[in-house]
């Protein structure tokens, strides 16, 4: 009787931790599951909504792209007062041919240059490119600190959140206006 | 001599040497429990503080400046112009948020910020007061005559020249781009190289402080 006693609730508790041991593992597996399932899902979600957003910031934002040409994070760099100069920066993902952007122009300058800094000699130094290569199936970042557009002789300051085209002519592309967008970097 | 003797004048030589060489060693090397090192950091920490000239310069408002008016404050020096369009506009950013960094973890020690100008041509004092408090209320703006800045830019190892531009109308100045500091006294205590980043100047300059503080506190 005393044998029973004890070994009727251990086994009623083995049951119950089969029971318990059981739906765990069923736990798991659904939860496995359903991570790989979200994880496909919401990847292939994501990578629609980047492509969408990054379409729509072009399309919107940084002006025309073709099957060429992908211009993102266009902007111009607002001016404090009494500015004279601004900088422009821009990622251009050449989809193409190599190609050579010659030129930029805007009617918000008297006229743009590509223009790049480096350190020479101590100092930091901007000097002029007659052109910049844009090598095929590669993205070339106009940055701070590196390659810009630079206005000169610029009637107005640039206000953030303002729009201003940007005429870059491509050697054998030809001519692409792009959307720049003000931005204060403070 | 026995082999006593012998042992003996082995445990003299001993016994001398080491107290000669614990006595040089507090009179030559400053005690190793206060002696920190001089602080790793994005450029160079001054051993011998620098002393300035004596220069005549103007601030914002067209007054006087003199090296004597660095006196009471930590000065951070920043030498450029305001018709740069890239690189110190973005080292005025940088130098906005590292003032804020600075008071957050450093709210005892006031520093004031400057922008030394290396175009004084274009930059009358209107021009870079206008200039310097479009990135910070609190900056302040040098100006003045070309020689006298060179003396100041010269002491802060920086180098400054005026690019010849095809319609000589507009020209570019190419310059150095660090950050000087300097101490209460006016003296240069250390530089910082590009890349000016704001989070990684706090924290070389917090170790600079550090540094000063301990260094003087042996003096
Ligand atoms: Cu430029």
């Amino acid at each position: 009787m005393q044998k029973l006693k004890i070994t009727h609730p251990d086994s009623a508790n083995r049951i119950e931790k089969g029971i318990v041991l059981g739906w765990a593992v069923l736990v798991v597996i659904v939860i496995l599951v359903a991570a790989a399932l979200a994880r496909f899902i919401v990847g292939d979600i994501s990578a629609q909504e980047f492509v969408t957003e990054e379409f729509a910031r072009n399309a919107g934002a940084s002006g025309v792209n073709d099957d060429q040409f992908t211009f993102t994070d266009a902007w111009v760099r607002a001016t404090p007062p009494g500015a004279i100069t601004a900088a422009a920066y821009v990622d251009i993902r050449n989809l193409g041919n190599d190609d050579v952007l010659l030129a930029a122009r805007s009617d918000k300058a008297r006229h743009v240059e590509i223009h790049t800094t480096q350190e020479q000699s101590g100092m930091m130094r901007m000097s002029r490119l007659d052109t910049l290569p844009v090598p095929a199936d590669s993205v070339v970042q106009l940055a701070s600190g590196g390659h810009h557009l630079m206005f000169i002789d610029i009637p107005a300051t640039f206000v953030p959140g303002e729009s201003v085209i940007v005429t870059l002519v491509f050697e054998k592309a030809g001519a692409r206006d792009v959307l720049f967008t003000v931005r204060d970097a403070r | 001599m026995s082999t006593v003797s012998k042992l003996l004048i082995v445990i003299v030589f001993l016994v001398v040497g080491s107290v000669g060489a614990m006595t040089a060693r507090q009179v030559f090397v400053v005690d190793e429990s206060t002696d920190i090192p001089v602080p790793e950091i994005n450029g160079f920490v001054l051993q011998q503080p620098r002393v300035l000239p004596e220069f005549a310069l103007l601030d914002g408002h067209a007054r006087a400046f003199a090296r004597s008016d660095f006196v009471g404050a930590w000065s951070l020096l920043y030498f450029g112009f305001t018709y740069c369009p890239d690189i110190c506009p973005t080292a005025m950013v940088e130098m906005a948020k590292l003032k804020d960094l600075l008071a957050a973890s450093r709210p005892d020690v006031a520093v004031e910020y400057y922008l030394v100008s290396v175009d004084p041509q274009r930059d009358t004092p209107e021009r870079i007061q206008e200039y310097v408090t479009y990135f910070d209320d609190s900056f302040k703006g040098l100006t003045g005559d070309l020689l006298e800045i060179g003396k100041l830019a010269q002491t802060a190892s920086v180098i400054h020249v005026i690019e010849p531009s095809a319609d000589g109308a507009s020209y570019e100045v190419g310059h150095s781009s660090t950050l000087t500091l300097l101490d209460p006294q006016g003296n240069i205590r250390a530089i910082f190289k590009e890349p000016l980043r704001a989070s990684a100047l706090a924290n070389d300059i917090d170790r600079v402080l550090t540094y000063v503080e301990h260094v003087s506190n042996e003096i």
